[in-house]
């Protein structure tokens, strides 16, 4: 409490303080505060065209520790001593260390991603550790929200994933359609690459640059395998990609081309060498024996 | 402005006032555009793909019985919908053009257009329709981490202005500088295509001059393209009243 004032100075709580040194812990505060706004404009403005996500909690931080700063310089400077203050502070930051921990490495964590710039709100991205996908809906200051791909909504803390594997889909404008056709042994694989050159070269959404490719990928167990490697803008991946399995299959079903089921041939070891061909032919009639 | 109250036989780019009952008529061979009257300043739009109705639209003109329609070439950056997301034309040359060391060149080029439908009402344009006559692709001008989805198109060369394809082309004058002190081979242009007003007569289109510039860079030789504004007269100019226009882009990743 203020009980008195005499001589240019004021007693409060016991301590006599020279007014002088009243007004200017106040200017000092006064230029802090200043200080702290004009450094938060250029921060903030920084920090909005690099990081929008960490800006409004950034620029707070920077102002309120110029503030803090200017605030511990005007107590000092009324002769208060802050040694005791400082040490109370020190133990309480230790205390206050331990049980926030997890909060600060998610703040910190948040912080650095936005400087990795990994994901962007909107992106579809998948964390692999946490075998989790969906669509960013939002980045804060300690979590990140997906929207998993069922809708189910999904947040996760700013630490699991910057120390995580993330997979963003929707980083690059363009992504490669891998389709593997696989028609029977014997139709001919040269119309078979024709007819679904045709398919590619009609669809609009598929690159004409990089070239699409239709190559004979592998002689399959049960069929030649052709592999369709296709790039499309990334919007478009998912709606290429389904259309163009529908429309391959239906162009070589219409140019009467087979696409084989699994086949898998059976032989019964020593008893089936004994047999001839004939009655190879005819194993399951061994079950009657 | 056409009047138009009866069947047409022949269809052009223009702007028109529709005041009959029904009105039908070919884009091309396999596109037919349709607008009945239902009643007093009500319309309905249909466009046909053969026999299949592709798109519909019902228009109130509100203000007057007549319908004001418009029939412009548009940049192709709208089909397939909603994909327009690319805002930039892949122009391959067919025939690579080599150019000697501080060297200029004219030359034309065809580009894929659009038809775009728009209704006209005080002098500003609502589109109501846009397709393609021809199929045209997309092409990725780069790398995917740091390209451009661009529309694709290849041309030959033209040194004489040649005939673009009605409702499927228009043809650009392209003017190529080469500042290099090396002879360059150009085998492609990337022209920005968003928001430029294209200009027709009948049934062709024209794109405003196109000029390039092959210089070096600060990492690497690159070309500036420009589409230069209001370089074509004589020809009517389509009002499709873009909300944002680019006319220029540098190609850093090779030309």
């Amino acid at each position: 409490m203020v009980e008195g004032i005499a001589l240019g100075t004021i007693d409060i709580l016991g301590t006599r303080i020279e007014l002088l040194k009243i007004l200017i812990s106040i200017a000092i505060v006064a230029v802090g505060v200043v200080i702290a706004r004009l450094v938060r404009i250029p921060v903030s403005y920084f920090l909005t065209k690099y990081a929008p996500q960490a800006a409004p909690l950034a620029s707070k931080v920077v102002f309120w520790v110029i503030v803090g700063i200017a605030a511990l310089s005007a107590i000092g400077n009324l002769g208060v001593e802050l040694t005791g203050v400082l040490l109370a502070g020190g133990i309480a930051g230790i205390i206050i260390g331990f049980a926030v921990q997890s909060t600060v490495a998610n703040l910190f964590s948040g912080l650095f991603m936005q400087i990795d710039r990994a994901f962007r709100i909107g992106d579809a991205i998948e964390v692999a550790e946490m075998n989790v996908a969906g669509i960013v809906t939002d980045i804060t200051a300690f979590s990140v929200v997906l929207r998993r791909f069922d809708g189910v909504y999904v947040r996760i803390p700013n630490e699991k994933i910057f120390t995580s594997q993330v997979r963003n889909f929707g980083r690059n404008v363009a992504r490669r359609v891998e389709i593997t056709v696989g028609i029977a042994y014997k139709e001919d694989m040269s119309k078979a690459i024709e007819v679904i050159k045709g398919i590619v070269n009609d669809d609009p959404r598929i690159l004409a640059v990089p070239e699409p490719r239709i190559m004979v990928w592998e002689l399959g167990s049960s069929s030649v395998n052709i592999n369709v490697w296709c790039w499309v803008p990334t919007q478009e991946f998912f709606n290429v990609r389904g259309e163009l399995v529908k429309k391959i299959k239906e162009a070589l079903d219409a140019n009467g081309i087979e696409i084989p089921f699994q086949q898998v041939t059976v032989w019964f070891g020593d008893k089936g060498k004994d047999l001839g061909e004939r009655e190879r032919l005819r194993l399951p009639s061994l079950n009657e024996q | 402005m056409v009047v138009w109250s009866v069947l047409q036989e022949s269809l052009a780019y223009g702007e028109y006032t529709i005041e009959g009952e029904e009105w039908k008529n070919r884009v091309v061979d396999k596109i037919l555009l349709s607008i009945k009257r239902v009643e007093h300043g009500k319309y309905v739009y249909e466009r046909y793909e053969g026999d299949k109705r592709v798109a519909s639209k019902f228009i109130d003109t509100s203000v007057s019985d007549a319908l004001h329609l418009c029939i412009y070439p548009v940049m192709a950056i709208y089909t397939p919908q909603p994909a327009n997301y690319a805002k930039h034309l892949l122009l391959k040359f067919k025939d690579p053009l080599v150019m000697d060391t501080k060297s200029s060149l004219e030359c034309y080029i065809k580009i894929p257009v659009e038809v775009g439908i728009f209704e006209m009402y005080d002098g500003r344009t609502t589109m109501i329709d846009v397709f393609a006559t021809k199929l045209i692709k997309y092409a990725l001008y780069g790398m995917p981490e740091n390209g451009v989805i661009c529309r694709y198109r290849e041309s030959t060369v033209y040194f004489n202005m040649p005939r673009a394809e009605p409702f499927a082309e228009a043809v650009a004058h392209v003017r190529l500088h080469n500042y290099l002190d090396r002879i360059v081979t150009v085998s492609m242009l990337v022209i920005p295509i968003e928001g430029i007003d294209l200009y027709y007569s009948g049934t062709e289109a024209m794109l405003d001059t196109v000029s390039t510039i092959i210089r070096q860079g600060v990492r690497n030789e690159v070309v500036d393209v420009k589409v230069e504004e209001g370089s074509e007269s004589g020809w009517s100019k389509t009002r499709v009243n873009p909300t944002v226009v680019t006319r220029s882009y540098t190609m850093e990743l090779g030309f």
